[in-house]
């Protein structure tokens, strides 16, 4: 009994730690300035895992743009 | 610039940018978002996080979105969102006084204060029974007026497979009334009301939705105004089909032979697939059903046999959302299937992909008067892909949709396939009804090789075009796209006045669509 109880207490943070490397959080990083004419719109994003480890990806996909027209 | 953006990776998000992309902020927005599998196959066509986003023309904090027909309501230009009570909403509308309209499940909704708070306008008609039911296809503000007009469809008015295949050799009183309909192409203006079942038709309020009463058009129609005068579009699929039938009798005989069990030579088909040319391409689904036009605030209607390509331009705008929209909410879509009531984007995935067919036999080699067992009749659908060119080749297109247009003011956006991308798409669903025996609806992958769409921008409200000029390999993603055989095509379009955003796609069978966004800035 004393033996499962120490195992739940690694279990406990170990579920946790591995859950919080699992999440990530994501910040779309600004759009390169448009030039005159056609060209591709990467999208850029930033992904952090455990608050501390960043890294810049540039395979955001878009589903769609809606525009203001009365701009 | 205010923009809007939906993500699908790395996570299904909304961003709000106000300065045309420079920077974005996540959006809060309490969306129910798709599963990934469901987003990753059907958004090429049809949008799964937000389907419109309204922008207040007044205010440039404040906007609305709608999605799944639910509501939402941002005041801080985007970054927060509330969701507002409104459900089954297909239409959005804000008038020249600052009211927000919006129409679908139960009829009208107004809000006086941006959307936080909204009041029901039910529809009720004079002479409509307590037990009608009908779905809103379109909602029209005719600001000259103070009116408001509801496009609805009796939901009694649904035909099945056998009726509306009637319309190919007119066996049933409602395919002789529709080709009838589609016949009187020189009928004075007239109150068309003998067609529309129940309350079906286009109905207007004069006092913001405490009263209703029909108008003079009898008809399910997709509803739009240009300059105060009112255009309806057909939607009823039997007289779709019978404009169809009408248009392309080469199908239409062929379509026969087949639900009668014989085989269908594919060379005869040939001439109902002629290249029709840029324009009457780019008027989309007007080209596929015959349009009325009522110069005297919908008392009376009377054919409409040749677009202007402004007018024709500026309507398809409205309509394809209008289809959009329609196709979003129906249920099946709802539950996450794939419908293609109308062929802005034929899915080449989904339930109906066979034609709604028995089963499938390769007939290369049979006689040619070899009789089969017969299949079933063809759903409204699969009816109007069989018989409408640009639908069916849409469906060999990867299922992505031939043209598709955008609009900012003046301002259009639009992209057409070539003359060659056609042909290849003709060899393509040619090939695949010779090898079947009978008029095939693939699917089938956008057929690989350079120039097959073209972009192309309008200054003058869609009165003339010019091309935007691309580079030769601009969208040639062969080496990059991991889609084998198969071109990027576009397949979506969102046009605002300094800039134009295209999202082009590709996939075939053997794993998820590829995608990637480009922009036009001028």
């Amino acid at each position: 009994m004393v033996f499962g109880d120490a195992r739940m207490m690694w279990r406990f943070p170990l579920t946790v730690g591995l859950a919080l490397c699992g999440c990530a959080s994501y910040r779309v990083l600004p759009s390169p300035a448009p030039a005159t004419g056609l060209s591709p719109l990467p999208m850029r994003y930033q992904e952090t895992h455990l608050w501390v480890f960043r890294s810049v990806k540039q395979d955001g996909a878009v589903e769609r743009v809606f525009v203001d027209p009365h701009d | 610039m205010r923009v809007v953006i939906t993500l699908l990776r790395p996570e299904a998000a909304a961003y709000a940018s106000r300065d045309g992309g420079a920077s974005w902020t996540r959006a809060s927005i309490p969306l129910d978002v798709p599963d990934a599998d469901e987003r990753a196959q059907a958004a090429l066509v049809r949008p799964r996080l937000l389907a419109e986003v309204l922008f207040d023309a007044r205010d440039g904090r404040r906007a609305w979105a709608r999605a799944r027909g639910r509501v939402f309501h941002t005041e801080d230009g985007g970054l927060t969102w509330a969701a507002t009570p409104l459900a089954g909403i297909v239409a959005l509308a804000q008038g020249a006084d600052g009211l927000l309209w919006a129409a679908g499940e139960g009829g009208l909704h107004v809000s006086d204060d941006g959307g936080r708070n909204w009041v029901h306008r039910p529809v009720h008609l004079p002479g409509a029974g307590a037990d009608s039911r009908f779905r809103v296809r379109s909602l029209v503000l005719d600001q000259r007026g103070g009116r408001i007009l509801l496009g609805v469809r009796d939901t009694r008015s649904d035909s099945g497979p056998v009726t509306i295949a009637s319309v190919l050799d007119g066996t049933s009183d409602t395919a002789q009334a529709a080709l009838a309909l589609v016949d009187a192409t020189d009928a004075p203006p007239r109150a068309l009301t003998a067609f529309g079942q129940g309350v079906t038709g286009v109905v207007e309020t004069r006092d913001g939705g405490a009263s209703w009463r029909r108008t003079g058009l009898a008809l399910d129609t997709w509803l739009a105004s240009s300059d105060g005068v009112l255009y309806a579009v057909a939607a009823d699929p039997m007289i779709e089909a019978a404009f169809l039938v009408r248009a392309h009798p080469e199908l239409a005989t062929a379509l026969a032979r087949q639900l009668n069990g014989l085989h269908v030579d594919a060379a005869s088909l040939g001439r109902a697939f002629l290249f029709p040319g840029r324009d009457r391409l780019l008027a989309g689904p007007l080209a596929a059903a015959p349009v009325f036009r009522s110069d005297d605030g919908g008392a009376t209607w009377v054919r409409v046999l040749s677009l202007e390509p402004a007018l024709a331009a500026s309507l398809r705008t409205s309509v394809d959302a209008q289809i959009s929209a329609w196709e979003e909410s129906s249920p099946q879509a709802r539950g996450g299937g794939q419908p293609a009531e109308h062929g802005t984007g034929a899915n080449p995935t989904g339930p109906d992909r066979r034609g709604d067919r028995g089963s499938r036999r390769s007939r290369r080699g049979a006689a040619a008067e070899a009789i089969r067992a017969a299949p079933r009749p063809p759903s409204a659908d699969a009816l109007q892909a069989y018989l409408d060119p640009v639908r069916l080749l849409a469906r060999f297109n990867s299922g992505l949709p031939l043209t598709g247009m955008a609009r900012a003011g003046a301002e259009f956006y639009a992209w057409a396939p070539t003359a060659t991308h056609w042909d290849r798409l003709v060899d393509a669903a040619l090939a695949a009804s010779d090898a079947e025996g009978e008029i095939s609806l693939g699917p089938g992958a956008t057929p690989a090789g350079p120039g097959a769409f073209t972009l192309l921008r309008s200054t003058d409200g869609g009165a003339s075009w010019a091309e935007v000029a691309q580079g030769p390999d601009a969208f040639d993603g062969t080496a990059r796209i991991g889609v084998r055989q198969s071109a990027p095509y576009p397949s979506w379009l969102a046009a605002g006045p300094r800039e134009a955003f295209i999202g082009l796609a590709a996939r075939d069978h053997t794993g998820p669509p590829w995608r990637e966004t480009w922009r036009d800035s001028f």
